[in-house]
């Protein structure tokens, strides 16, 4: 402990480094590592930055490419559907016609039938020795065909009525 | 000040500006690639919606297309029903002349060739004009049936 004691104090030697004063101009490892990881640091946000505004802009082309067809596309969804609906239209008118036609035609088959029966009681019944069941069925023959024409008369201004719809129809099938 | 100058600071000092540019691009970098992603999701809807939209046009399309079909179908039947009408107007009439003619043997004293005349000829027309009344009817069921498929069609 005496030895201790007495003798001179030995000098410590600093480390050199940021904080030496003695050796203002040398650089450190540390400083080396923080400039090469201010490097790469730069490098990937220069990498991060070009790429990401690279994809920014493919995206925005391609956003703005498919607004715009969306846009066409919703233009030429807007008019095929007005010609839809203008084609319903024309079709529940011929539609409406063909009904009345049919309705016509319905009481004319049914008209058609009891003259048919009619020429069957005729034909069946010429022969007789009493001719009355033959010329009831030529008198009821006569009322029938009476209506027939009338109602021919009907049907024929009925039919000029659905054709006029259906020729209106086809020109709009034809324009689309 | 000299010791402030020292290329130890200098480098420190770039270092660490380098430093903060280079994380102010990875952010801004970062945030374009955010947009990017925003960006695309907004495509991949447009897409969609447009995608959606064209498949109802087709099906507008086809549903007219089915549409012009069955009008068409409606105006050919119905031309149909009126073919077999006429056809049997035609038969009834040559049944009608025939019994016209009878009628004209019989009041000129000849009732057995009448009656031969409409036995032999007028049963032949009479089944022809039945078998025509057969397709009027068979037509009009037709006609009514393409008139029925148009209405629900619409």
């Amino acid at each position: 402990m005496s030895h201790t004691a007495h003798s001179a104090p030995v000098p410590i030697a600093s480390p050199p480094g940021p904080t030496d004063p003695a050796e203002p101009s040398r650089i450190s490892r540390w400083h080396v590592v923080l400039a090469a990881a201010s490097v790469v640091l730069l490098g990937i946000g220069v990498a991060v930055l070009v790429l990401g505004r690279t994809s920014e802009s493919n995206a925005n082309s391609d956003r703005d490419a498919k607004r715009e067809q969306l846009i066409s596309q919703r233009k030429s969804s807007a008019a095929s559907s007005q010609a839809a609906q203008q084609r319903r239209g024309q079709a529940a008118q011929v539609a409406d016609a063909a009904d009345a036609v049919l309705s016509l035609a319905d009481q004319i088959a049914q008209n058609d039938a009891q003259l048919l029966s009619v020429g069957q009681d005729a034909v069946n019944h010429y022969a007789d020795a009493n001719p009355s069941v033959y010329n009831a069925a030529v008198d009821r023959g006569t009322a029938l065909i009476a209506r027939d024409g009338d109602l021919k008369g009907q049907i024929n201004a009925a039919l000029d009525t659905l054709r006029a719809k259906l020729a209106t129809f086809d020109q709009a099938t034809t324009a689309s | 000040m000299s010791r402030n100058r020292s290329p130890r600071r200098l480098l420190s000092a770039g270092s660490i500006a380098v430093g903060v540019v280079g994380v102010v691009m990875i952010v801004l970098g970062t945030l374009a690639f955010s947009s990017a992603f925003a960006a695309r999701d907004d495509a991949h809807r447009f897409a969609t919606q447009r995608r959606s939209l064209a498949a109802s046009e087709r099906a507008t399309e086809e549903h007219t297309q089915t549409v012009s079909l069955q009008g068409r179908n409606v105006g050919d039947q119905i031309d149909k029903l009126v073919a077999a009408g006429n056809q049997l107007v035609s038969g009834a009439n040559t049944l009608g002349t025939l019994l016209d003619q009878a009628d004209a043997q019989y009041n000129a004293g000849n009732p057995r060739g009448a009656a031969a005349d409409v036995d032999n000829r007028g049963r032949p027309t009479l089944n022809e004009v039945q078998d025509l009344a057969g397709r009027e009817s068979q037509s009009l069921t037709e006609a009514h049936d393409a008139e029925q498929k148009l209405r629900e069609g619409l």
